[in-house]
């Protein structure tokens, strides 16, 4: 009889202990959840569509942007924000692969997970030559060799790239424009 | 300092409290800092500046590996513990659960015989 209802207690036990197994478990693993991390520029007078309102740049004014970058990669990521002049000849980066075009300025930082960091992007164009602009970008002078006829839109590309610890090296992930013209 | 930061990044994957690992990342940032500064610097030609300030770069970048490690540990202490307990809760709640199954037709009876038992204390009191 005794030896019957060990027997049954073993069973129950069993049936019972798997059940709360699982819900330990569950408990006790990490959810899956979708990775990502993103970027935008931000102006204090606002972009349409990636545009200054009046979309007119004049020399030595100055525009004080803003990139907002939002880690939800579910871990501290290090990041590299890189700065390409472009106008509408030039081919823009893709979902792919980055311009093809001279770097202007580069950032780096480190973000949090769930978290955001603020960059900013200070830049003026201090002169405008039939070889290019020369800009002032963080307080650091530029040039660059893009030259473009009067009424010609030139345009900002941004490009986010994270850094893969595992290959040691950034890796192009996501990028943006804003485009702008030049009153000379 | 990628040494640091894989550290850190690690510290995050095992699930080291966030404003522990926030705290850390301002580090790593602050040690980009004076790594840009000295390289500005030696660009510059200032080669004394530069080497102080790739100095103060790695001392805090040594500082977050050593306390991104501590961290590690911690994480992974706390996330032990975590399993432990959450296993062995399942492991009480099976055997509760079985006995109370195996000898749930005796409650009606233990009831009976508290109810019984009662009865006749309250009966000898009044006598």
């Amino acid at each position: 009889m005794n030896l019957e209802r060990a027997r049954v207690f073993l069973v129950l036990f069993l049936f019972f202990l798997s059940i709360y197994v699982a819900i330990a478990f569950y408990a006790t693993t990490p959810k899956p959840n979708q990775p990502f991390i993103g970027f935008g520029v931000y102006s204090q007078k606002g972009l349409y569509g990636y545009a200054e309102p009046n979309s007119i740049v004049n020399i030595n004014q100055t525009l004080d942007w803003m990139f907002n970058i939002t880690n939800r990669m579910g871990s501290t990521q290090f990041v590299q924000i890189v700065s390409r002049l472009g106008n509408n000849q030039t081919s823009a980066p893709n979902a792919t692969s980055p311009a093809q075009l001279p770097v202007l300025t580069n950032s780096t930082l480190f973000v949090p997970n769930q978290n955001s960091s603020l960059v900013s992007f200070n830049w003026t164009i201090t002169a405008v030559t039939s070889s290019g602009l020369t800009l002032d970008v963080n307080g650091r002078s530029l040039n660059s060799t893009l030259a473009n006829p009067t009424g010609y839109l030139y345009r900002f590309f941004f490009e986010l790239w994270t850094f893969n610890s595992s290959l040691g090296e950034f890796q192009y992930y996501s990028w943006l424009q804003v485009w702008f013209n030049v009153n000379r | 300092m990628i040494q640091a930061f894989q550290a850190v990044q690690k510290a995050d994957d095992l699930g080291a409290p966030r404003d522990q690992v926030v705290k850390l990342t301002a580090q790593l940032n602050s040690a980009l800092g004076y790594y840009n500064t000295a390289i500005e610097l030696s660009a510059r030609g200032d080669l004394t500046g530069s080497e102080q300030f790739l100095m103060l770069s790695n001392k805090t970048s040594t500082i977050v590996t050593a306390q991104a490690l501590i961290l590690q540990n911690q994480a992974e202490n706390d996330k032990a513990n975590e399993r432990l307990g959450a296993y062995s809760t399942a492991i009480v709640a099976a055997v509760v659960s079985a006995l109370f199954v195996l000898e749930y037709h005796q409650i009606p009876n233990f009831f009976r015989k508290r109810r019984i038992l009662r009865t006749r204390v309250r009966t000898e009191n009044s006598q």
